[in-house]
C-alpha cells in the first residue's frame, strides 16, 4: 500500500537506535566485502590494497580486475565525495559501474569516459562527484597505461631510482557530460612499482594543522625497501602523524612487476 | 576547524565574499549557506585566506558555480593560495570552471 511522504517520514523517525546500529554494522560488513579482498593472483604482478574508513562507512574505493584471456590487469582507486552512509552508497555505485564497464573497454581513458557517462546524471542529481585513478597493465608487452579523473597523482618507483609522480590531467567524474580522458603509457620493468592513494593520505593533519603531504609519501617510498610492508608503513605513519584522529578515509593500492 | 567570512559590496548587484580558514566537508556548508542568502547577480569568492581545501570543498563550490550559471547569475572563485590552487588543479577544477563559464 502506498504511504504519503509524512507517513514515511514518521516511520523513519521511529526506527530504534539498536536496529540502526545493527544495520550500520551489516553495511560495514558489506563494505569489507566490496573493498578488502585479495588482489587476483598473477604470475607477473604483486598487487596489494587497503582502505581504512574514517567512520563505520566511507566513500573510498579500490579494486583489481584480471582479464587473463586478454592479458590485462586493471587497478582502480577512487574517492566519492562525502562521508558515512551516503558516500558508501555512492561508492557502491562507482564500483558497480567500473566492474561492469571495464571488460568492455580498450583502456583506462575509455573506461573513465564510460564511467562518467554512466554515472553523470545520478551524480548531478545527488550534487556529488568522484575522483578515480585507473591503471591497466598489459602482460603481453609489460606496459602500464593510466588515466585520472581528478584523482591525486600516483607514484612510480623504479628499482634503484628516486620515485616520481605520474602526472595526469582529467576532471572528476560527474561534473560534465560527454567527457573524454587522456591516458599515458610507460614500461614497467622488473621490481618497478606503482603506488596510488586517496587524498585522506595527503591531507592527514598534525596538531599544528600541517598536512602529511606529498613530500612525506615520496620520502617514505624512497627509503622503504620492503615492498610487502609499504602500505602498512605509510598507513602507520599517516595515522601517527595525525595522532590517530582520522578526518578522512585512508586508502592505498600498490602494483609491482615481479622479477623472474 | 572553522572558517571566517566577510563580504564587501562592489556595486548594486555585485559582491565579494572573503573566506579565511579551512574549507572541507564540515565547513563548506557555512560558505554555501552564505552564498545562498545573497541576492546579487554577481559574486566573487575570494579564497586568499583559505589555508586548506579538500575535494568536497572544491566539489560543492563548483556545484554552486553551476547552480548560479543555471540561474543566469555569475559566481567566480579567485585568489587561491598555491596549496589550494594545486589541489583544485589536480581535480580538474579549472577545466570544469572554464567550460561552465564559456557555456
Amino acid at each position: 500500500m502506498m504511504k504519503n511522504a509524512d507517513a514515511n517520514a514518521a516511520e523513519t523517525i521511529v526506527i530504534p537506535t539498536n536496529r540502526l546500529s545493527a544495520e550500520l554494522k551489516e553495511a560495514a560488513n558489506v563494505q569489507k566485502v566490496l573493498l578488502q579482498h585479495e588482489a587476483p593472483s598473477c604470475f607477473l604482478l604483486d598487487c596489494k590494497g587497503q582502505s581504512i574508513p574514517a567512520h563505520y562507512l566511507g566513500g573510498d574505493y579500490y579494486g583489481f580486475i584480471y582479464e587473463e584471456e586478454k592479458q590485462k590487469y586493471w587497478v582502480f582507486t577512487g574517492d566519492v565525495m562525502g562521508k558515512g552512509i551516503p558516500a558508501f552508497a555512492k561508492m557502491a555505485m562507482l564500483r558497480t559501474a567500473i566492474r561492469t564497464l571495464a571488460p568492455q573497454c580498450k583502456g583506462p581513458a575509455d573506461l573513465l569516459e564510460k564511467v562518467n557517462a554512466t554515472l553523470y546524471e545520478d551524480l548531478k542529481l545527488l550534487k556529488s562527484f568522484a575522483t578515480l585513478f585507473c591503471g591497466m597493465y598489459n602482460l603481453t608487452d609489460n606496459t602500464f597505461t593510466y588515466a585520472s579523473a581528478g584523482h591525486p597523482n600516483a607514484i612510480l618507483k623504479r628499482e634503484g631510482k628516486a620515485s616520481e609522480f605520474l602526472k595526469a590531467n582529467g576532471i572528476a567524474i560527474g561534473f560534465l557530460p560527454n567527457r573524454t580522458y587522456s591516458e599515458k603509457i610507460l614500461d614497467l620493468k622488473p621490481n618497478d612499482y606503482i603506488c596510488v592513494f586517496t587524498d585522506g593520505v595527503l591531507e592527514a593533519m598534525n596538531e599544528d594543522k600541517k598536512q602529511f603531504g606529498k613530500e612525506k609519501i615520496i620520502e617514505i617510498v624512497n627509503e622503504h625497501s620492503d615492498y610487502p610492508t609499504l602500505i602498512q608503513t605509510i598507513t602507520e605513519q599517516v595515522l601517527t602523524y595525525s595522532n590517530f584522529e582520522q578526518r578522512d578515509d585512508v586508502t592505498m593500492v600498490t602494483m609491482k612487476r615481479i622479477s623472474h | 576547524m572553522s572558517i571566517k567570512m566577510s563580504d564587501e559590496q562592489i556595486g548594486v548587484n555585485h559582491t565579494t565574499v572573503f573566506v579565511e580558514g579551512e574549507l572541507d566537508i564540515f565547513t563548506i556548508e557555512t560558505l554555501i549557506e552564505k552564498i545562498d542568502r545573497l541576492s546579487v547577480t554577481r559574486c566573487n569568492v575570494n579564497l586568499d585566506g583559505v589555508t586548506f581545501i579538500d575535494s568536497s570543498g572544491i566539489g560543492l563550490l563548483i556545484r554552486k558555480v553551476m547552480d548560479w550559471k543555471e540561474e543566469g547569475r555569475i559566481l567566480t572563485i579567485s585568489d587561491m593560495q598555491p596549496v589550494v590552487y594545486e589541489v583544485m588543479e589536480e581535480m580538474g577544477a579549472f577545466i570544469i570552471l572554464e567550460e561552465v563559464y564559456s557555456q
